[in-house]
């Protein structure tokens, strides 16, 4: 049943042996993992070293009136204990994407009065194994007056709610609107009207490996070596060195092999500054592996977004207004990018893929007493690809339509490309009928919808759901992202460097937590350099090595990253064939490049990439002008970012009875435009999809009263997921030299509005019209409940 | 993830490990480790802080399982897999291998023993509810001499009145289930952890109208502590169990009494619903074989 092909652009390449790019090879990293021999911050152990253990908060709003640390201070094997009044003059961790005119409030080190979230850190332990720094933390006395929490963030936006910082009023941090408005003129002329409410929940992104951080000042050389896990090693090392006030020549960030990022280990946090700062006090290294437990509720959260929307269309289902009001929940605290992910992630995304000639948006960040919320897998994209697309689907069964119908009548037409939406997002390229289409004639849309009849004649609930999700990626230009006061570059690194024996490295300051860098980035250089991929080591990670780089996020190695090793290696390709055209005395633009040897064109003369490596690092028999080396540095910084989408169609029938949703099938075609390496483009599809599915089906934080996440929250395993159907198309992108755009986050961003709108069309005919993630089934049984004595009453009232 | 600190024993024969938490001072807290699996988590959280952990693990004759007439005896240290592997078990108490393929994991149930899951008495565990059916019986010895216990009244008590001080589960007794007999385990998992939610013990006579002439049932997952249904299998007792919408008035009037239990992937309520649904479902299943 299922098909798994490559496009037509992939399978031609495929033929030609010479060329790398399209070529789905496995990953040449995973030896080293699959024998246990990855090499995580946690394996790190240095000498003299020391461990610190957290005292966190149960409470989620709490005045502490007492910390009382001595017997923790006395405790066997303890060196160091401190509470806030410990690290006065520490400043607290600053956000580094912060909306214009937002109310900014940083993450604390440490607790100084006032508690504001379940799992803030009141004090820190070290000691010389980790058995005592925890041992001791377990002495620690505190006595808090706790307060009330406020958890849910319309709420919170109450007059009269109490504040979770006494100067903010309304809790709120910031408000962004977007758009031109018009919407009531536009409504006021529509045959339809619909208001649509939907959430995104809350999710704990949960990465196997958690945090791990291990800090290491030497006072001799005042060198501070940090290991973190994590995904942008520059821009730790920026954050870290401004807030501590240390030079940042001087420190040195590196982050080894990372077990899963999905967005929150791209933040710099408290437990990062205390261990830099203790480590600097005391002069000895200091280690703290993050527990399951700890991960729950320190570590960011995602998503928990409320929007309304307002959403006008004609008799034929072509929208022609949609107003937006989402009400973000940011958490106690504005973790790093708390400000951007909900608003200007969501906002410009609100149209999707669709031409909506009158748009608006209003988006307010709210703090609440709960773990900071921050950018995970999607980041924002999904939020507002739900939104659109849940519209579409309302849209089309109010009025009787086809859901696909309604989506062909109000795609982008390829004419209209690049498209600027009126929310604010450049649509780059696509073919978005022709996506769709691929995608229902492969699922058999056609049968899929008799089937569906014949349920429905024998009582049964089946639902066919169709997702045509965007999403923007490869961030991006500079000026752009500074207006928006987003505190990072958009550009990323690659030094590339031949060596004399014609082997070469790949320096790149994009950072792999999974994805498979190693692989994709030797097939881009191997194929400029005309050499294969297994002669290239790529180096990341760590700051005295890699120059400056923006880091891995946003869909945005390959493009950004892979584009500048691109560039970089074409620069080297060009001064190895000016070589050898002197060395095989031809004009360099006759000399041709394959599998390591360069040679004139009739093949007469030829020589060893090696020989020509070894020839530019002596200088020994080429021109002075030539210069020494084969090492080019390249910072590619893009103007435009690229829209990935796709058609993802679910399939789904409940269990009328119990609630249950069988996910009976699962389709993604996608379009990341050129695909590297399809294996792996098709696994960052797979490992998307599992999130995605994740938070329609299986995840929530579940908050309690208090703001605690659930002991046990639920991730998706592989028995809970259909076998996956996946295709693509390729639209190249024009705004990189490789063409490609983002794959990383497509599948958590397409796939819950794709099994949401399946299950509300299986609902419909029960007059179910709205259902919330995640669809457990205890939630689904309930909306078929409350929809059957709704329709009673109203037969009872006839 | 580390635990509080603890001494340890390794005691050689039982008469040693019966001796060992004997003469334990009163405000010794002791653990006994057999399979490890609920204690290593709870240790490893902290919810647990035993003085003393007694490893069961170098005592050999808990390893064994051996033959009785109508029944076998599985030693406190037989682990899940082995346990369910018997050859008793594949003849004479098949729902064992419905709960194998059912319950936690290979690693889990290659570590777990099926005694430490009577004893631990998990809500939502799926071993008790088939070990109720099957009418199983523990073994329980202290130096004072050794009893027998039903575990279905071991099960029904508050934790702390289990056991004695001084008393140590050996040993569990299964009967053969009856010549003829149908079963099944049943349950419906929690997405986060894969414990039952609502699960179905059943073994099931049937007459020659393929009425019900017998029926053991028990609930696990859903209520407050896993227990047989015996009210509900005396009414069951020549009822037609084929017929799903008189089975459904029949079984929910008997949950109504019973106390569930709830989180936030499903609530009590939700549990009572499911449970009801899954016995009707699994004795017509049983039914229409």
């Amino acid at each position: 049943m299922s098909t798994i092909s490559e496009s037509s652009a992939t399978s031609k390449d495929l033929g030609n042996e010479t060329k790398w790019i399209g070529r789905p090879i496995p990953r040449m990293e995973d030896q080293r993992f699959l024998v246990g021999k990855g090499k995580y911050v946690d394996d790190i152990v240095l000498p003299n070293q020391l461990f610190a253990a957290f005292v966190r908060s149960p409470h989620g709003h709490a005045r502490m009136l007492a910390l009382d640390l001595s017997r923790a201070r006395t405790a066997s094997g303890v060196v160091a204990a401190y509470g806030g009044s410990d690290i006065q003059g520490l400043k607290d961790v600053p956000p580094n994407w912060v909306l214009p005119g937002s109310h900014v409030k940083g993450r604390p080190a440490l607790v100084r009065e006032m508690v504001r979230h379940v799992g803030e850190a009141v004090a820190v332990i070290v000691a010389e194994t980790q058995a005592e720094a925890v041992d001791a933390a377990a002495l620690v006395t505190v006595t808090y007056d706790v307060l009330p929490a406020l958890i849910d963030q319309n709420l919170a936006l109450e007059e009269g709610a109490p504040r979770v910082h006494a100067d903010i009023k309304n809790n709120t941090a910031t408000i962004m609107p977007a758009g031109a408005g018009g919407f009531d003129a536009a409504a006021a002329e529509a045959h339809l009207n619909i208001k649509l409410t939907v959430k995104n929940q809350r999710l704990i992104p949960f990465p196997i490996e958690p945090r791990a951080v291990n800090a290491d000042f030497d006072a001799a050389t005042g060198r501070l070596t940090f290991y973190s896990s994590n995904q942008i090693p520059h821009m730790l090392r920026r954050m870290l060195a401004a807030a501590l006030e240390f030079p940042e020549h001087k420190l040195r960030v590196i982050s080894p092999d990372v077990g899963g990022g999905f967005g929150p280990k791209m933040h710099f946090y408290p437990e990062e500054l205390l261990l830099a700062w203790i480590t600097i006090q005391l002069g000895r290294p200091v280690k703290w592996t993050e527990t399951r437990s700890e991960n729950n509720v320190a570590t960011t959260h995602g998503r928990d977004h409320n929007m309304v929307a307002d959403i006008a269309a004609d008799a034929d289902g072509k929208i022609l207004a949609l107003r937006v009001r989402g009400v973000a929940n940011i958490g106690a605290y504005l973790s790093s990018m708390g400000t951007g992910v909900p608003t200007i992630n969501v906002a410009l995304f609100l149209l999707g893929v669709y031409a909506i000639p009158v748009s608006e948006a209003l988006i307010t960040c709210v703090y609440t007493n709960t773990t900071p919320v921050d950018a995970y897998r999607g980041a924002g994209r999904p939020e507002a690809a739900y939104l659109i697309e849940r519209a579409i689907d309302r849209v089309a069964l109010e009025l009787g339509l086809d859901p696909a119908d309604v989506r062909f009548r109000n795609f982008i037409q390829p004419e209209q490309l690049p498209y600027r939406q009126g929310l604010g997002t450049k649509i780059d390229s696509g073919q978005f009928s022709n996506t769709l289409n691929l995608a229902l004639e492969k699922i058999n849309y056609k049968a899929l919808r008799k089937e569906q009849e014949t349920a429905r004649a024998e009582g049964r609930l089946f639902g066919v759901g169709i997702s045509n999700y965007t999403e923007t990626c490869a961030m991006g230009f500079g000026p752009l992202l500074g207006a928006i006061g987003f505190d990072r570059g958009g550009y990323e690194s690659a030094l590339v460097r031949v060596h004399p024996d014609g082997h070469v490295s790949v320096f790149s300051g994009s950072h792999s937590h999974g994805q498979g860098h190693v692989t994709t980035f030797a097939q881009i250089a191997a194929d400029s350099l005309g050499i294969t991929p297994n002669e290239i080591e790529v180096i990341q990670g760590d700051t005295d090595q890699v120059p400056f780089g923006t880091g891995t996020f946003n869909s945005r190695s390959v493009a950004v990253g892979g584009s500048a090793i691109k560039i970089a290696s074409d620069r080297i390709a060009e001064k190895m064939k000016k070589i050898a055209g002197h060395l095989l005395q031809s004009p360099p633009d006759k000399i041709v490049v394959s599998r390591g040897v360069f040679g004139t064109e009739d093949g007469q003369a030829t020589i060893k990439a090696r020989d020509i490596a070894k020839a530019a690092w002596t200088g020994h028999n080429i021109p002075h002008d030539f210069g020494i080396g084969l090492e080019e540095t390249e910072f590619y910084h893009p103007v435009d970012m690229s829209s990935p989408y796709g058609a993802h169609i679910a399939v789904v029938e409940i269990d009328r009875e119990t609630g249950d949703v069988d996910l009976k099938r699962y389709l993604a075609v996608d379009d990341c435009g050129v695909i590297i390496n399809p294996l792996l483009a098709r696994g960052q599809v797979h490992g998307g999809l599992a999130q995605g599915i994740g938070q329609a089906l299986y995840e929530t934080a579940a908050l309690d009263a208090d703001g605690c996440p659930t002991a046990e929250p639920s991730i998706p395993r592989s028995d809970m997921l259909p076998r996956f159907e996946t295709d693509h198309t390729v639209s190249p992108s024009n705004t990189n030299p490789l063409g490609v755009k983002g794959i990383g986050e497509a599948g958590a961003v397409g796939a819950p509005p794709a099994i949401a709108n399946a299950i509300i069309d299986a609902l419909w005919p029960l007059g179910v019209k709205e259902v919330d993630m995640p669809f457990t089934p205890e939630r689904v049984l309930n909306a078929i409940e409350e929809a059957v004595s709704r329709d009673a009453k109203k037969v009872t009232a006839r | 993830m580390i635990p509080h600190s603890f001494d340890y024993m390794r005691p050689q024969t039982l008469s040693d490990a019966l001796q060992k938490i004997e003469h334990l001072t009163p405000q010794t807290e002791v653990a006994i480790l057999a399979g490890g699996q609920s204690l290593l988590s709870a240790l490893k959280q902290r919810r647990t802080k035993p003085n003393l952990i007694v490893d069961l693990g170098s005592i050999s004759d808990l390893s064994a399982t051996r033959e009785v007439p109508d029944g076998l005896e599985v030693g406190a240290m037989v682990r899940q897999v082995d346990f369910a592997g018997h050859h008793f078990v594949h003849a004479h108490a098949p729902i064992f291998q419905d709960v194998a393929a059912a319950a936690g994991d290979p690693m889990i149930r290659r570590n777990g023993t099926l005694v430490g899951a009577f004893c631990e008495v998990d809500p939502r565990g799926d071993w008790v509810a088939a070990g109720l059916v099957q009418d199983a019986i523990l073994e329980i010895s202290s130096l004072s001499g050794t009893r027998r216990e039903p575990l279905e009244s071991f099960a029904g008590k508050p934790r702390e009145s289990r056991l004695k001080r001084g008393e140590l589960v050996t040993k569990c007794i299964l009967n053969a289930a009856p010549a003829n007999s149908i079963s099944a385990y049943r349950k419906c998992k929690h997405n986060a952890v894969g414990w039952s939610i609502a699960g179905v013990a059943v073994v099931l006579e049937l007459d020659n109208e393929r009425k019900c002439r017998a029926i053991k049932l028990a609930a696990a997952g859903a209520t407050t502590f896993p227990q047989r249904l015996r009210a509900l299998e005396l009414e069951l007792q020549g009822v037609d169990l084929s017929d799903e919408d008189n089975l459904d008035r029949l079984i929910r009037p008997h949950l109504t009494a019973l106390e569930f239990f709830g989180d936030s992937y499903a609530s009590a309520g939700y549990r009572e619903k499911r449970l009801a649904i899954q016995i009707r479902r699994t004795l017509a299943e049983l039914t229409k074989s």
